[in-house]
């Protein structure tokens, strides 16, 4: 939040001081848990005015956004309290909110065309991303800065779609300090490192590596976009960026000790901060312990009482390496996850077989007071919902107590879209109240579609992944701000039918349509005759059958 | 046989209370389709409650009336209300069967000499005036060669309905199919009764639940011609001022269109149609059934989808004229025949549609003696009816199966159904010929050939 504010703040020095200029920002939050692991936090903001050119704002302009926001995720051991943007479901998410009156089209055929330029953007499969999955949620991601009657909001998500380098590279060439330093070179400093010129990216980017990236327990990585207009032609573009990598020095080192450093977490080093103006590179470490530890490198950090960290802050084209060696370093593996959100949500699937089955959501808050929240399930057409099967416990998160509601706990409002086979998905939109100290239980039934053959994946009896629910906690007072949580991704299997025989039933099930067509009209065409004695003439064959007397012609 | 038919309820009443039982039902495939489903009506009670459009999803496809009918119904009248039309259907059934022992007494039989004298006169005769003599009526109950029948009772079609397992499920289960049947068998009963209005609002209330009742229409207009006597059709226009069929017709006509009107009244759209008789039509839910169409139309090529959904639904009417022309004599006999290839080739059937059909099959019990592969249709009868659950769980529940074994399962009931179609038509043919023009083959074991 103070990190916004700063960042708001320097956005309008920026902006008044000159348009021109864009103001970034760039913060790399290392922060260490008990059990060792580390999560690494890479923010990066930048502002882009009304005169400059970003890829990202681009499309914002074109397609007439008003906020916007992507995530690729991977993984599910995300430590809630290391992230500070949030836990998020494996796979894409996307939502954006879109002007409803714009020169070009229908917020439909914008929301697609945008889905097709972020595709070709980042290099992912966002295109997969059609009217059969989008949603337009009517109470979720409502936020103060879009006005809802003047815009509308489009939400989807691909929770089969695998993040990897070829989406990063994309997107850390969006970065504030993006450009190659080979390329600032003769704009700041020439006496860059060698390995710089060949082309590693300046401030903490130059940590991106792919081989420690994509070998963590959990990456997210994120951008969110947002257009304000102060007048109708001066317009800047936010932009943030964030990626979040669970890294564990632990599983990772021969010792299974808790000892890391950025050449050991990463196999890289900071090749300085980012050689352009304005910038502020800062890397802050957490730790778990206050003392008996010490810090590597030649740059000492500061502790910082207000962010609870130690702060380095970053040279120009200076090489930076840290690390930490503590004096007792074995990890404490005691401790559980034990996260400290008031409000969890937890969602699974009931029932066996591949026909019926039922889902689970269990909401639990852990807050004295009441807190309102509203959930979001968008499930896929060929999840034949039964909402009539709706049903709602609460009981009390210690004594296991089933709670009478009553008073204004009892409100729940359903707002509820059903699926249209290929067309569109099932929205279901579940306000709430959650009694202090209490843990809500929903439950539903559905059926599973059984669909045509050349409708299930290439690896049909994995089954469909669905994306993940979205509750939506509402502030409880003016000061707080509205924040979502993202529940598990579901797998649901679908029948499946035998992929190799569409010929075989062709053939066999019109061989009974012909069966019933060839009697019945034999019937109805051909009259009956009696057959005389000389068509009944003993065929040599048929030795066994005695001679009958037959009546003569008739 | 009364005791029959009471036990038959009391086995619905004291199941009825099983819930579970119930629901485990309601959840059969083979049982309730997605057209009749009682589980996806509470969810179109529950949507048209909470203001949403139930045609809109692709859950809901039923009637908006009958949608309407369980908005106001209270939830514990519903089991009863079942059990309730299956008595009704019972008790039509029996009225049915009634005027049809009457029909079966009254038929006549060519009489046949078996001397040989006799019979070169009447060979001699026939050539003289070679059709007229197809004509000659009179019973002679002394003829050996006319067949003795064992008597039609009633009340034992009503305990062939009430007794079968098939139409107890269907009924516990709560499937809309139970409307269905009884409006067919409603219409049916006020067509021999010879109501013209009553019998075509039934059959209008019938095509409304379920589309496929349309092609009873004109078997009913024939039966409401015989039972009136009047001609079918007009033979010039204005020589008869009053024909069966063109008045059945108009009237047919007039109920769907008022039924239809009175829906999008209630529904405030047209959006039912395409969610009701859409989803028949074009089967756009592929959940397995007894029948043929859902697997075949899981596995269709795209691009030939279309062609084999209008062959599909093309084969399900064509032989309505065919088949109302040829044994024009027997209307009843044309509605049991018309039971058959919906059950078969409706793109949703389910067991009841059999259950309801099985009746009127033994309304005709005088052709059972005529039929060849009985024996045969019987058996598959009874192994699929075990084969289709155990099967449908090898694929869904336990993984050991795939979709091939059910598949097969319903191949065999298609395959059963087409032969007791065959052989029970097979069997009026063959009937009809003795008992006219084939007179001289009677009741013996004689080769006869179709020309």
């Amino acid at each position: 939040m103070r990190r916004l504010v700063a960042i708001i703040i320097a956005a309008w020095v920026s902006i008044s001081a000159s348009a021109a200029q864009s103001t970034q920002h760039e913060t790399l939050h290392l922060h260490q848990r008990p059990s060792g692991r580390v999560t690494a936090h890479f923010a990066f903001a930048q502002s882009v005015a009304q005169s400059q050119a970003h890829a990202l704002d681009d499309i914002a302009r074109g397609f007439g956004i008003d906020e916007m926001a992507l995530s690729f995720t991977q993984g599910t051991r995300c430590d809630s309290i290391a992230t500070k943007v949030g836990c998020r479901p494996p796979g894409v998410v996307l939502w954006a909110w879109m002007r409803n009156n714009h020169s070009l089209s229908s917020v439909d055929t914008r929301w697609s065309a945008l889905t097709n330029a972020l595709a070709g953007t980042f290099c992912a499969s966002l295109n997969f991303i059609t009217p059969e999955n989008s949603a337009e949620p009517q109470s979720s991601f409502t936020h103060s800065s879009v006005n809802s009657s003047l815009s509308s909001l489009r939400y989807a998500s691909l929770p089969r779609e695998i993040t990897c380098t070829e989406n990063l590279t994309p997107w850390s060439k969006l970065l504030p300090c993006s450009t190659k330093v080979n390329h600032l070179a003769h704009i700041k400093d020439r006496k860059m490192k060698p390995y710089c010129i060949l082309g590693s990216k300046a401030g903490i980017a130059s940590l991106f590596n792919a081989y420690a990236i994509y070998d963590a327990d959990y990456h997210s990585m994120s951008v969110e976009v947002s257009r304000k207009c102060t007048s109708d032609t001066e317009c800047t573009t936010e932009i943030r960026q964030d990626l979040v990598v669970a890294l564990d020095p632990v599983r990772k080192g021969y010792q299974r000790n808790m000892d890391w450093s950025l050449q050991f977490l990463f196999g890289k080093e900071v090749a300085g901060s980012c050689p352009l103006n304005e910038i502020e590179t800062n890397i802050l470490v957490t730790l778990p312990k206050a003392e008996g530890f010490e810090f590597e490198g030649k740059v000492k950090p500061v502790y910082n009482d207000e962010k609870n960290a130690w702060v380095y802050s970053l040279e120009l084209a200076k090489q930076f390496s840290m690390g930490v060696k503590y004096s007792d370093s074995k990890p404490d593996l005691s401790e559980k996850s034990k996260s400290t959100e008031l409000i969890q949500i937890h969602r699974h699937l009931t029932g066996y077989g591949r026909e019926r089955g039922g889902i689970k959501i269990r909401i639990s808050n852990r807050d004295t007071k009441p807190r309102t929240v509203t959930l979001l399930e968008v499930l896929p057409w060929f999840i034949k919902l039964y909402m009539h099967t709706l049903q709602r416990t609460t009981y009390h998160i210690t004594s296991q107590e089933v709670l009478s509601l009553s008073g204004e706990v009892v409100n729940q409002t359903l707002k509820y879209q059903p699926a249209i086979p290929r067309i569109r998905p099932s929205v279901i939109e579940l306000t709430a109240t959650l009694p202090g100290e209490s843990i809500t239980v929903f439950t539903f039934q559905f059926d599973r579609a059984f669909i045509k053959y050349t409708e299930h994946p290439p690896d049909a009896n994995r089954g469909f992944d669905t994306g993940a629910a979205i509750l939506t906690v509402h502030p409880a007072s003016r000061t707080e701000k509205e924040y979502r949580l993202f529940s598990d991704v579901l797998l649901i299997a679908l029948p499946t039918p035998d992929f190799s025989m569409p010929y075989n039933v062709i053939t066999m099930s019109c061989t009974i349509v012909a069966l019933y067509f060839g009697t019945v009209f034999n019937l109805i065409v051909k009259k009956l005759e009696g057959l005389d004695d000389s068509q009944l003439k003993k065929k040599w064959w048929m030795f066994w059958v005695k001679e009958r007397s037959v009546l003569g012609k008739k | 046989m009364e005791v029959l038919a009471v036990l038959g309820v009391v086995i619905r009443l004291a199941l009825v209370q099983r819930t579970d039982f119930a629901r485990t039902l309601d959840q059969r495939v083979e049982v309730s389709t997605p057209v009749t489903s009682f589980k996806r009506m509470q969810e179109g009670v529950f949507l048209w409650r909470n203001n949403i459009n139930p045609y809109e999803g692709g859950v809901f496809h039923q009637a908006p009336l009958l949608l309407a009918l369980f908005h106001v119904l209270d939830d514990r009248m519903i089991p009863y209300l079942f059990i309730l039309l299956d008595i009704l259907v019972a008790k039509m059934l029996v009225e049915i069967a009634k005027h049809r022992a009457l029909d079966l007494k009254n038929q006549t039989w060519r009489p046949f000499f078996p001397s040989k004298e006799e019979k070169e006169a009447l060979l001699a005769h026939e050539s003289a005036e070679s059709k007229t003599v197809t004509k000659e009526s009179g019973v002679k109950k002394s003829d050996p060669t006319i067949p003795t029948e064992s008597a039609l009772v009633p009340l034992f079609v009503g305990v062939v309905y009430l007794l079968n397992p098939l139409s107890i499920v269907t009924c516990l289960a709560r499937s809309m199919l139970v409307f269905n049947t009884a409006a067919v068998v409603t219409g049916v009963y006020f067509a021999v009764k010879g109501r013209q209005v009553y019998s075509m609002f039934f059959l209008a209330l019938a095509s409304y639940v379920s589309m496929y009742p349309v092609m009873f229409v004109l078997p009913c207009s024939m039966l409401i011609a015989k039972s009136l006597k009047v001609k079918i059709w007009p033979n010039i226009i204005f020589e008869q001022p009053f024909s069966a069929s063109p008045v059945s017709f108009l009237l047919f006509a007039t109920f769907t269109i008022a039924l239809l009107g009175v829906s999008n009244v209630l529904m405030g759209s047209w959006d039912f149609l395409e969610s009701t008789y859409g989803v028949i039509l074009l089967v756009p839910d592929l959940q397995p059934n007894t029948g043929l169409w859902w697997y075949i139309f899981i596995e269709m090529f795209d691009q030939f989808r279309l062609f084999f959904l209008l062959v599909f639904q093309v084969f399900v009417v064509a032989f309505v004229l065919p088949l109302s022309l040829k044994f024009r004599e027997h209307p009843l006999f044309v509605v049991a025949v018309f039971g058959i290839i919906i059950a078969t080739f409706k793109s949703y059937p389910a067991v009841g549609d059999v259950a309801a059909y099985i009746p009127f099959v033994f309304m005709y019990q005088e052709l059972f003696k005529y039929m060849k592969n009985l024996y045969i249709i019987t058996h598959l009868g009874f192994s699929t009816c075990i084969l289709l659950p155990l099967f449908y769980n090898l694929w869904i529940y336990a993984g050991s199966g795939n979709a091939n074994f059910f598949y097969a399962i319903t191949l065999i009931v298609g395959v059963a159904q087409v032969l007791l179609l065959g052989d029970f038509i097979g069997a009026m043919v063959r009937r009809e010929w003795e008992r006219g023009e084939g007179y001289a083959f009677r009741g013996r074991r004689i080769e006869v050939m179709l020309k």
